[in-house]
């Protein structure tokens, strides 16, 4: 039989007092901070008709690699559990898309859902990385509900105090495909980013008619499932985004019946760094 | 205000040419200064001066707006950075060396670098197994005292490959100064960096 002793890792004096990769634990204080910040967020969302769910940490690595081919293998924490390679899930999108499919096949009109959990993937140096994540997908309404989503993610910006976001909105069919602009310059933002910008992204602009909703073909879409419209939310004080989405209009029908979605998650560790 | 990391040294003089050419000026010799920001007398840019090898990760997480370094640093972090602009100068190449020239590469040699992951993908494009060695300076050494069969190194000029008897074998990589912006940064200064790299590309 194992002894913990067998489970010592490399450490010499063991790992009891350690925890793996980038994991952390939450401390009391930690957890009302958390849980003060997420319940701002859920009562914006829970306002707006949006049911929270939840699915299971693992998912099998096919079902996930299949719906976002370009998860690579080096970002997905992968165990082995029986004769299954599982992963723990990168996304909450894809899991969400299944429990449609499964439990939700036959429901009929919109469906708004929204979620609070975990994510993991792999750093460079390959340490395995927790992000705490809330979002919301609204299944079933075309791209014309693309501005009420938009507009729900400025309210929670709002409902959270946070001075100076700013949120870039592109298109799959005109973005960028990296961020090499040294030969096609800088992408254009603003105005000029409508010009010969897809239906789609000018009537959402339009729609949303918010000074901080700005166009821009920067906007860099490495989420292979995304079909329509590619948002990000920033603020100054943080070198990445704070909180993505878009439309992804093909993924439902890979679990069941084919119908349009559109959705945005916030990053909570970015979140609760930036919040004073 | 924007915020420049740039590296102490070469990058750093030839950066200052350029801003000085757009009219940016700095209270004292910004090539001398013992701080490391410095802010110029519009008060419209401030340098950040850190080691070469930083000034990716300064950028990557907006800890500077925009920054200039080697192409041969970018391969090798692949941070995620926009890459604004070729500053066309900085000129050089990452080589492989060794102690004898065109010397087929054995397989399980030993490999010194500073640059693992471009020496390691290298390696493997060419089917040959080595085991790299990760060093940060004097990597010219490594052959002559023994810790490897060969280097991975960047030159301008093959000057120091020769003072210390190698050989360039193969070129890795052609490398110059880029340009780069953190890419939520840009979007909240996007006029200004578009301004400013539309005055700099006629200069280059």
């Amino acid at each position: 039989m194992l002894s913990g002793d067998d489970y010592t890792g490399c450490g010499g004096r063991g790992d009891a007092m350690i925890t793996p990769g980038e994991l952390q634990d939450i401390t009391p204080v930690q957890w009302d901070q958390q849980q003060a910040v997420q319940s701002i967020i859920l009562d914006t969302l829970r306002a707006h008709g949006y049911q929270p769910v939840s699915t299971p940490l693992l998912e099998y690595a096919s079902m996930i690699v299949n719906a976002m081919p370009n998860a690579r293998n080096r970002s997905l924490v992968q165990l082995v559990d029986r004769d299954h390679i599982m992963v723990l899930r990168p996304d909450h999108t894809v899991p969400i898309a299944r429990l449609v499919g499964m439990h939700m096949r036959n429901k009929t009109g919109p469906i708004r859902l929204c979620y609070v959990g975990p994510i993991y993937y792999r750093d460079d140096a390959g340490a395995c990385v927790e992000q705490s994540q809330i979002g919301v997908e609204l299944i079933g309404e075309s791209p014309d509900a693309d501005a009420d989503v938009l507009l729900i993610l400025t309210q929670v910006l709002d409902a959270l105090q946070l001075s100076d976001w700013l949120i870039d909105v592109g298109h799959v069919d005109t973005m960028a495909s990296g961020l090499d602009y040294r030969y096609s310059g800088i992408p254009a933002r603003g105005a000029a980013a409508l010009t010969d910008a897809p239906e789609a992204l000018q009537s959402v602009i339009q729609a949303c008619n918010h000074p901080k909703i700005v166009p821009n073909r920067a906007v860099v879409n490495d989420v292979t499932y995304y079909t329509g419209i590619v948002f990000e939310a920033m603020v100054p004080t943080w070198g990445g985004v704070i909180a993505t989405g878009g439309r992804y209009d093909g993924l439902l029908a890979q679990f069941g019946p084919d119908r349009p979605a559109v959705g945005f998650c916030l990053n909570m560790n970015a979140i609760m760094a930036v919040l004073p | 205000m924007i915020r420049v990391a740039v590296a102490k040294g070469y990058l750093l003089g030839k950066t200052a040419e350029i801003f000085a050419q757009l009219g940016v000026q700095f209270a004292e010799p910004i090539t001398e200064t013992r701080q490391l920001q410095i802010t110029d007398t519009s008060g419209r840019y401030t340098f950040i001066l850190v080691r070469p090898w930083d000034v990716p990760v300064f950028v990557a997480n907006g800890a500077a707006d925009i920054g200039v370094v080697g192409e041969d640093v970018l391969a090798e972090q692949q941070p995620n950075v926009a890459r604004l602009l070729d500053l066309r100068f900085g000129d050089c190449q990452l080589v492989l060396a060794g102690l004898h020239p065109s010397d087929a590469v054995k397989p399980y040699s030993r490999v010194a670098t500073k640059y693992p992951r471009l020496t390691e993908a290298y390696f493997q494009t060419k089917h040959c197994p080595v085991s790299v060695v990760k060093l940060y300076g004097s990597i010219e050494s490594a052959p002559v005292t023994g810790l490897a069969e060969y280097i991975v190194d960047l030159t301008a000029t093959g000057a120091t490959l020769k003072a210390n008897g190698l050989h360039c074998l193969d070129t890795l990589l052609e490398s110059t100064a880029l340009l780069i912006a953190n890419p939520v940064r840009l979007r909240f200064l996007h006029s200004d960096i578009d301004a400013l790299v539309a005055r700099i590309s006629p200069l280059l």
